[in-house]
């Protein structure tokens, strides 16, 4: 299966596997968590820079920065999941993702490795009842010893957090988004 | 062989459009000055460019119609017949319709059929009137009597030609006979057969295997059309075929018909035409939609309207410099990149004059890339020439118009985005403001009424000015007007200014008679909402009997604005300057808490809502105190507030950046920009914040 980890331990010069169920996964930290995204979606890296707040907005709305002329606003993952408030140090990042023709950054503490995944070892979602919101989970992966939480990026927001002219309201992390 | 012209179609409706100003203002002056041949020369080229393209593009009844008008102009040309403004007058229509053709072509709503074909009829008429009495024996001679010459001897000629193989070799090239066919009249279809080509490899280069059929509209005698084959008879298959006149049996509409047989007479026929409803309407009465969602829908075609058109002519001279420009840019680059290789600490200086050009290209690039979309305001003036002459027509009134600063230059956008407001300024004044002659006469004025449009460049600013003579704003009536609408309680302390701005509420209006282009009480409010959403102000100035003035002013272009700097705590925000009216540090005496309606600042006796940015955006200022700390007075609506901040940084231009773009619209922000150290700043909404101020819930924490 896939050889690359996501220690990194085997070479991945030696991959003679690779299959077309695999996809490519960005890996990434929250505290002690660890996330994927798929690669396709992932347009760049950035360093953390200052980052201008925007008044009236939801608390994980950390504001806008500029990359190279376009303001892009930037999302803290961890207040997302209610994982308290991302305090920057030398490792944290800001991904750089495309969603729904929008292009976001997603305020994560480090990036880990790029991951070779298996349909295979990927599992639905489990069923955490109500309590625990599962619409932007695409799945669970194993790769080694670890779990990683797979992302769908286009769903962590709403349409309403993202879209919705006019008015401010509430936002709450719910619903379907409409395709 | 088809080629696709689809591609080349939007460069003839651009120059369509050019064209028709061209004949529209030219008829205008030709009015002036009938004796002006090169004026008539100038209208008949348009004319004919427009026939001759549209007939590339087989939009057969844009160059019938024109066709038919430049028959006219030939005469004019000719002197087979006087200037007169009847002649004008039908000219002038013909143009419309030719415009609704052109707007029809472009995907727009079908032109009106009906209207088209009276045009066509009155220009023939027209023609016909005065060509008769003036040159009787010419025209008996080809045509002795009954139909029209023109409709006579119109016909289609078609031509199969199949060259001598050797045409080439005798230097013959039939591109060139086709031009002069095409002189000759409309080619209406140009068909090659290639049916004569050999494979390729047995193909010579230098031998004509092609044969064309080419089916000319003309109205030339057919020796004419022999002619223009003369050198190349000699050993081709040339078969010139003269068709019947072209019989209008050939396509009919009932209502013609109707009329021939004497059944109904035209009039009846258009009035029966005129009950005929839009699909809109008729979709309406059938409820299967509702008034609304036809509005919708009308409103959505007009805006796809516009989008399609979204090219823009540049001088190429613009474009030189712009080249020239960044080739200096790249040179400044090399020489930089080049002193950062081998730099040491001596060499700062260097560096640093180096990075001064480097700014200074920047900055004039930055420039000439924004005067690229600067155009003289004058292709927004152009229209007025006639709406004045057709609104003095309609209303009885004599009225010149004068313009200048047509020169004057302004972003794109908003010359399209000015049209509407300022034709509804110039309607005004010319429906409202100006007398009819008699009263005038009986007020010491010239009978003859005159209305300025005036564009000048003020600061960063452009400002118009639409100006009568006429009999300028009565306070007293717009006082009891207002108050009997229930806008205001009393006028009586009002100033001039705040009076006068109340002709801008919605649903005001003070003529006395409703009249088909204004008086509805629509219009001057939807006039200020615009220029407003523009980020301009509208002024007016007026004076009892003598006249009144309204001067629109407008930032140069809606990409870069002048911007206030401000500081609140850690944050940076930007306050567009053209709504920034002064900066005080307000006495403690001056500030007001009013219950349920938060805090106020008596600004010289007039009380202002104040709208506190660090509780409204919820930042730790270092000021609470406004007497500490600096208050902004900006103005939007009409409505003055007070902005409370920490520090006024500095003012600089600032380029406009989408928030909405990757995320969405954020109350009293209206977008970002991007400092010199790299930074977002928010720039402020001032009617936001204003909304915020009167809406009171920032007063409440």
């Amino acid at each position: 299966m896939s050889t690359a980890t996501i220690d990194g331990t085997e070479n991945r010069d030696v991959r003679t596997t690779y299959s077309s169920d695999d996809q490519q996964y960005l890996t990434f930290n929250l505290a002690d968590e660890y996330y994927g995204v798929d690669i396709l979606k992932v347009q760049e890296i950035k360093g953390y820079t200052t980052i201008t707040r925007i008044p009236n907005t939801p608390d994980f709305l950390k504001g806008v920065l500029n990359l190279r002329g376009t303001i892009v606003p930037i999302v803290d993952l961890r207040m997302k999941f209610g994982m308290g408030v991302t305090e920057p140090t030398s490792f944290t990042v800001v991904v750089v993702v495309n969603v729904r023709n929008r292009v976001m950054g997603f305020l994560v503490d480090a990036v880990s490795d790029v991951l070779d995944m298996n349909a295979k070892n990927i599992q639905a979602p489990p069923d955490m009842g109500s309590s625990v919101d599962i619409t932007f989970i695409a799945g669970i992966g194993h790769a080694q010893e670890r779990l990683v939480t797979l992302l769908n990026i286009d769903r962590v927001l709403t349409e309403e957090e993202v879209a919705v002219v006019g008015e401010i309201q509430d936002v709450e992390v719910k619903g379907e988004i409409p395709a | 062989m088809a080629v696709d012209l689809s591609r080349f179609q939007e460069s003839f409706f651009t120059e369509s459009a050019e064209h028709v100003e061209t004949i529209e203002s030219g008829l205008l002056a030709l009015e002036q000055r009938p004796k002006d041949l090169d004026l008539l020369n100038r209208i008949f080229r348009g004319a004919h460019s427009i026939k001759g393209n549209a007939g590339m593009f087989h939009f057969t009844a844009i160059a019938e119609l024109t066709h038919k008008m430049e028959n006219i102009l030939d005469d004019l040309r000719n002197e087979k017949m006087p200037v007169t403004p009847h002649v004008i007058d039908v000219l002038l229509r013909a143009l419309d319709g030719l415009k609704s053709l052109l707007d029809a072509a472009q995907g727009g709503e079908a032109a009106d059929e009906t209207a088209i074909h009276a045009l066509e009829g009155e220009l023939e008429a027209c023609q016909k009137g005065s060509t008769a009495p003036a040159h009787e024996g010419s025209s008996a001679e080809t045509a002795p009597q009954g139909p029209p010459p023109q409709a006579a001897t119109w016909r289609t000629v078609q031509i199969n030609w199949s060259p001598l193989p050797e045409l080439f070799q005798r230097g013959m090239d039939p591109a060139q006979i086709f031009k002069e066919l095409h002189e000759l009249g409309m080619v209406k279809v140009l068909q090659v057969r290639t049916d004569g080509l050999p494979a390729l490899d047995a193909l010579d280069p230098e031998r004509c295997y092609l044969s064309w059929t080419v089916e000319l509209e003309t109205d030339v005698p057919i020796v004419q059309v022999e002619e223009v084959f003369a050198f190349v008879r000699d050993g081709s298959e040339l078969a010139i075929i003269d068709r019947a006149p072209k019989k209008p049996e050939v396509y009919k509409r009932v209502g013609d018909i109707l009329v021939e047989e004497g059944v109904v007479t035209p009039e009846q026929v258009a009035e029966s035409l005129a009950k005929q409803k839009t699909i809109g309407e008729i979709l309406v009465e059938d409820k299967k939609a509702s008034p609304q969602q036809v509005d919708k829908a009308l409103q959505k075609q007009q805006q796809l309207k516009k989008n399609e058109v979204a090219s823009i002519r540049v001088d190429t001279e613009k474009i030189d410099k712009l080249i020239n420009l960044v080739g200096e840019l790249v040179i400044t680059q090399s020489m930089i990149t080049d002193l950062s290789e081998k730099f040491s600490i001596d060499q700062l200086p260097v560096l640093q004059e180096r990075i001064t050009q480097l700014e200074r290209n920047t900055r004039e690039i930055q420039e000439r890339v924004m005067s690229i979309r600067m155009m003289p305001i004058g292709s927004a003036f152009h229209r007025f020439p006639r709406l004045v002459r057709d609104l003095a027509g309609k209303s009885g009134k004599q009225i010149q118009l004068v313009m200048s600063g047509e020169e004057t230059e302004l972003d794109k956008t908003l010359i399209e985005a000015i049209g509407d407001p300022l034709t509804h300024l110039v309607r005004n004044s010319a429906d409202h403001g100006l007398e009819l002659p008699d009263d005038r006469l009986a007020q010491g004025k010239p009978a003859r009424g005159t209305i300025r449009l005036h564009a000048f460049h003020d600061g960063g600013n452009i400002c118009i000015a639409v100006e009568d003579d006429g009999r300028g704003l009565n306070r007293e009536k717009i006082i009891k007007k207002a108050v009997e609408k229930g806008i205001i309680a009393d006028g009586s302390n009002m100033s001039d200014e705040a009076v006068y701005q109340l002709i801008f509420r919605p649903g005001f209006s003070t003529a006395e008679t409703i009249t088909d282009v204004s008086g509805r009480g629509v219009g001057m409010d939807v006039v200020k909402r615009n220029i407003e959403g523009l980020g301009g102000s509208v002024g007016i100035q007026s004076t009892m009997g003598k006249g009144s003035r309204l001067t629109l002013k407008l930032p140069l272009t809606l990409a870069i604005i002048d911007g206030m700097t401000v500081r609140v705590g850690q944050d940076n925000y930007i306050i567009p300057l053209i709504t920034v009216t002064e900066s005080i540090r307000p006495k403690p005496h001056e500030l007001q808490r009013i219950v349920g309606k938060g805090e106020v600042v008596n600004l010289r006796g007039e009380w202002v809502p104040m709208v506190k940015l660090y509780e409204a955006f919820g930042v730790t200022p270092d000021f609470t105190d406004p007497s500490q700390a600096l208050l902004v007075i900006v103005e939007a609506d009409g409505r003055r507030v007070a902005v409370l901040v920490d520090e006024l940084t500095g003012q600089q231009q600032v380029v406009i950046k989408s928030l909405e773009q990757n995320y969405r619209k954020v109350e009293a922000i209206s977008g970002a920009t991007i400092l010199g150290d790299g930074q977002v700043a928010l720039i402020l909404d001032v009617p936001g914040l204003a909304r915020l101020a009167r809406a009171g819930h920032i007063a409440a924490a």
